[in-house]
């Protein structure tokens, strides 16, 4: 008994340690990656070591998927990829979310949504916020 | 001199010696040494037998080392597989929706302002 205890606890170390060896998916360091998706990721290489495994790993499946892509949507990506990343974690979760908030509404509604916003961003900010929002809008005072 | 030596050693004096003995008394030796004998025999096929046994017990006490060393293995492969599927899940989303939020029409900022939603929301009401 005590030696299948013995052999349990080695072979548990030995896969524990082996395992968190591993990087998940094998996440690349800048010098492992190709000269196309260096060039892609062109943006990101300041900020490559100090990005996470998955969130390396997502510009890699990015910048893969990047010949794919229209030259206008390539040229979006390159152009808010550094901008995207300088975000705080939690800036990109809510963009995320509002992302899928607004692909989720009507088709309509959807294709109007670059006209709304610039006449969202041609109003005077008090006029964006809510009324009910805005205390001193709303009676409060 | 071996123990095998000494045993047919003392077997053989004791044949020499049973001719000397009261034929009777010589008779039941006999049985004796038969009986013991048969004895000696079913111990020779015990002792194979034990020595199976010796040989199953050491093995089954190295099974249960191997088991305990497997399901160490199947509880971290268990493990790996389970944490890399999750993170291939996360970078798939991660991946879709970044991708797909960083080559829309809208800029980041309209995905970044609170605001922008419930104007939109107001705005549809109206």
């Amino acid at each position: 008994m005590a030696v299948s205890r013995i052999a349990f606890l080695i072979a548990l170390v030995l896969l524990a340690g082996s395992a968190l060896a591993l990087t998940p998916l094998g996440a690349p360091q800048w010098q492992e990656l190709s000269p196309a998706q260096r060039d892609v990721l062109a943006p990101l290489a300041g900020d490559w070591d100090r990005m996470g495994d998955a969130h390396r790993q997502k510009w890699v499946g990015i910048a893969d998927s990047f010949d794919g892509l229209t030259p206008e949507e390539q040229l979006r990506i390159r152009q808010r990829m550094k901008a995207w990343a300088d975000l705080s974690p939690e800036q990109r979760e809510r963009a995320r979310d509002q992302y899928r908030a607004l692909r989720n509404m009507p088709p309509e509604q959807r294709e109007s949504l670059r006209e709304q916003w610039q006449q969202y961003r041609n109003l005077p900010p008090d006029e964006r916020r809510s009324k009910d929002a805005d205390p001193a809008r709303s009676g409060g005072r | 001199m071996n123990d095998e030596m000494f045993v047919r050693r003392i077997a053989g004096h004791l044949s020499v010696a049973a001719r000397d003995v009261d034929p009777v008394v010589g008779e039941r030796l006999r049985h004796v040494r038969e009986r013991a004998l048969q004895v000696q025999r079913k111990k020779g096929f015990f002792t194979i037998f034990l020595d199976h046994a010796f040989a199953l017990r050491v093995r089954f006490a190295v099974v249960p080392a191997l088991r305990s060393a497997a399901m160490a293995v199947a509880l971290v492969a268990a493990f790996l597989g389970g944490d890399y599927w999750t993170t291939v899940s996360r970078v798939t989303v991660l991946q879709e929706v970044d991708a797909a939020l960083l080559m829309d029409d809208l800029p980041i900022e309209a995905y970044l302002d609170p605001d922008f939603r419930a104007w939109l929301s107001r705005e549809s009401h109206s």
